[in-house]
């Protein structure tokens, strides 16, 4: 009998309950206006449990704040009650990106969690570089989503701070939603790998390293206005390329590696 | 009614003490008005200042509110440990959970930085960052009879606006801020070292603060995007309108003085703008006030070529350390930033190769008290400080640190700690090392010969490589 009273009274406490965290003027009046000691008891009773807030909270916060700083920009703040944000970012295929990020909450978070995939390109690290993703976690305060994007489209995804590390312990209840959009770009060039040059029997021997993503060809000139490729194929072994010239003369020969199908 | 008698003046005291601060003050006031004298004559005769023609640059930063710094840097010693745990209560942090660090020169050589200080513990195994331990406002070497006595104690102990305005100003015997900063004081004995520049060397992120105020020196402030532009002053109809108004030769005093510092703010503003702008750094800082005010300092130092300064002295603020309510998931959260973007900000030092040559310090209210109220600690007295610069002479924790029971001799109740390293110890350092000459150091801390002979050999406390 008395474990089915204290089930119904169990409803009214709880609907009393959300109706104090959901409506601060409620929770201040009622505050104010209860006096006697019996009534106070309660109260304190009540309203202690009323300020834990939500489950899963992080100390009891019905809100969040997150700050976002892209180098170029100034930083966002963002306080989040209820409502989701998305923060829109823009970024441009080969044109590097750093966006930071922090969370205020208490207490700081000891690892991030990403919900969602980053443009390719981008990754998420630490201030300083040390840590990334390991299954979708970082294990840091401060995280930067940092580098360069090779693709163009929309990208959406979230990151949710964590009290403890491995996205374990308490995480506010909202996270920060990311939108970004990567417009066309110029592609930089790519770096030229190191021409490895040696001279035997008035040959001059000529050895790169080859990327088939980014392929180099061997150029040669005579006076540094006109670049000729060289009499004969390169060959290719394994990640090496090689080659042979002929050195005639008293000539100056110079020698670059340009990039494949480029016209300088 | 129910005012405590202790916090009563006796009739006998306030006669015994009335005429010390008098003359004190009499004594205190000439010296610092004379400062502007001072200066003239160093400039006119070559700097008697300073000889050295490097680039030097102090970064203080403030701890506003008050850290509580016994859980900042914490006995690890398993006797101290227990000391401070039975102290400290539910707001010991677990033994296990502490950064281990070493020292010498302490009771004991193993302490403990709060977990989430991991970059400040590199910064002090790697020898570059140190800790001064149980420093505070202090008049004289104060014991705890002094205390109970209440004899040349500083004005409002515990107050916030009182700690915060001797930290800056190292004149505790004056409330407020009337008597200047130690940071403006220099600034104004030095100020012919920039002689070449049109920007003020005392130079704020945080707006205007007691440390950099004198009667004379200006306080350059600056954003995280460089000084603050006058709105449309590049139309040159707008600019021929504000010139015009504030050449005006004005007879009030009021707009005249007006005129003159507004028409330096923007001169300087510009100036100091065309150099920050073409300044950037590629370090990456925390995405945090604080993070983006420390890199602010370091795109300034990366300026000072161009803007011709062989001194600067930056002033950057960090509050929310009043943890009455709620000390150990708050001062939890706030740590990683401090440790984070001091971290940051070394690597970018490293990055301008000025590692050597800026040396940054923390200031705070007070230190805490170690008992708890419940839920949180309250204003204290003592504290600990950290310094971080290749000059500094790290990974050591100088002056004394306290043994942290209750009924100490350094405690005054509740745990609160009377400081036994004054902040005129802590700025004289510094300001040797910054190129004050000794016989100027009293000049600028009137208290200081109180606690060291200003022109010994020895330093205040240690912690400087004066030959770095």
């Amino acid at each position: 009998m008395y474990r089915r009273a204290i089930q119904r009274a169990k409803i009214p406490l709880i609907v009393l309950l959300v109706l104090l965290q959901r409506t601060p003027a409620l929770f201040n009046r009622a505050v104010s206006q209860f006096s006697s000691a019996g009534i106070q008891i309660l109260q304190k009773a009540i309203f202690s449990a009323a300020a834990l807030g939500p489950l899963h909270a992080q100390s009891g916060a019905s809100k969040t704040q997150y700050r976002v700083q892209s180098v170029a920009g100034n930083p966002i703040t963002y306080d989040i009650g209820d409502q989701t944000i998305t923060h829109n970012e823009f970024g441009i295929m080969g044109i590097p990106m750093i966006i930071g990020i922090s969370n205020n909450n208490s207490p700081a978070p000891r690892s991030w969690k990403l919900i969602g995939e980053l443009p390719p390109g981008i990754r998420m690290t630490d201030t300083f570089e040390e840590f990334d993703l390991v299954n979708n976690v970082l294990e840091a305060t401060f995280p930067l989503l940092i580098g360069t994007p090779t693709e163009v489209g929309n990208f959406q995804f979230q990151v949710e701070p964590w009290s403890g590390p491995g996205a374990t312990g308490d995480s506010p209840p909202q996270t920060l939603n990311f939108a970004i959009s990567i417009q066309p770009g110029e592609i930089p060039p790519a770096e030229a790998p190191v021409l490895n040059i040696s001279i035997q029997d008035n040959t001059a021997i000529l050895s790169w390293d080859y990327d088939d993503q980014a392929p180099f060809d061997l150029k040669y000139s005579i006076d540094l206005d006109s670049w000729f490729d060289p009499p004969q194929v390169s060959t290719f072994n394994g990640g090496t390329a090689s080659n042979s010239v002929a050195l005639n003369g008293n000539a100056p020969y110079y020698f670059r590696l340009q990039q494949a199908n480029s016209s300088n | 009614m129910s005012q405590s008698k202790d916090n009563q003046i006796s009739r006998r005291r306030f006669l015994g003490e009335a005429p010390c601060a008098a003359v004190g003050s009499i004594s205190l006031f000439s010296s610092l008005l004379s400062l502007k004298l001072t200066n003239a004559a160093a400039a006119a005769n070559a700097p008697s200042i300073s000889n050295d023609d490097d680039y030097k640059a102090l970064v203080c930063v403030f701890l506003a509110g008050g850290n509580d710094s016994y859980n900042m840097l914490v006995p690890r010693q398993n006797d101290a440990y227990n000391v401070y745990a039975n102290t400290r209560a539910h707001l010991a942090l677990s033994q296990e959970s502490l950064l281990p660090i070493t020292t010498t020169g302490q009771a004991y050589s193993e302490f403990g930085l709060h977990e989430q200080f991991t970059r400040m513990q590199s910064l002090y195994d790697d020898g570059n960052l140190a800790f001064i331990a149980n420093i505070g406002t202090l008049i004289r070497p104060t014991t705890k009879s002094d205390y109970n006595s209440r004899s040349f104690l500083p004005k409002g102990l515990f107050s916030h606006s009182d700690q915060q305005a001797h930290w800056q100003t190292c004149v505790p015997q004056v409330r407020g801020a009337s008597p200047g900063g130690w940071g403006g004081r220099i600034a104004e004995l030095m100020e012919s070292v920039n002689a070449d520049s049109n920007i003020s060397m005392n130079i704020s992120v945080s707006g205007l603060n007691t440390f950099q105020a004198n009667q004379q020196t200006f306080t350059f402030v600056a954003n995280n995007n460089g000084a603050a532009d006058m709105v449309a002053y590049d139309d040159p109809f707008e600019k021929a309108a504000v010139d015009s108004l504030l050449t005006e030769n004005y007879k009030n005093l009021f707009s005249k003085t007006f005129g003159r510092n507004s028409r330096r703010f923007i001169d300087s503003s510009i100036v100091f703008n065309e150099a920050f702008d073409n300044t950037q750094i590629a370090t990456l800082f925390p995405a945090t006030n604080f993070g983006n005010s420390l890199k602010t300092v370091a795109r300034t130092i990366a300026a000072q070529s161009k803007l011709n300064m062989k001194r600067q002295c930056f002033f950057v603020r960090i509050g929310g350390w009043d943890h009455h309510s709620e000390l150990l998931n708050a001062q939890g959260s706030m740590l990683p930033n401090v440790s984070d973007s001091i971290y940051s900000f070394w690597n970018a030092l490293g990055e301008l190769g000025m590692q050597d040559n800026v040396v940054t310090f923390s200031a705070s209210d007070f230190g805490r008290t170690l008992t708890s109220n419940d839920v949180g600690s309250d204003h204290g007295w003592g504290g600990n400080a950290f310094v971080m610069g290749g000059p500094v002479q790290g990974g050591k924790i100088y002056g004394n640190y306290p043994e942290l029971h209750i009924g100490s001799n350094s405690e005054t109740g509740r745990g609160r700690q009377i400081p036994t390293t004054s902040v005129d110890q802590y700025g004289a350092e510094l300001a040797r090392w910054f190129g004050v000459s000794n016989g100027e150091l009293s000049t600028i801390f009137p208290n200081l010969e109180n606690f060291f002979d200003p022109y010994s050999v020895e330093q205040p406390i240690g912690f400087i490589n004066q030959n770095v």
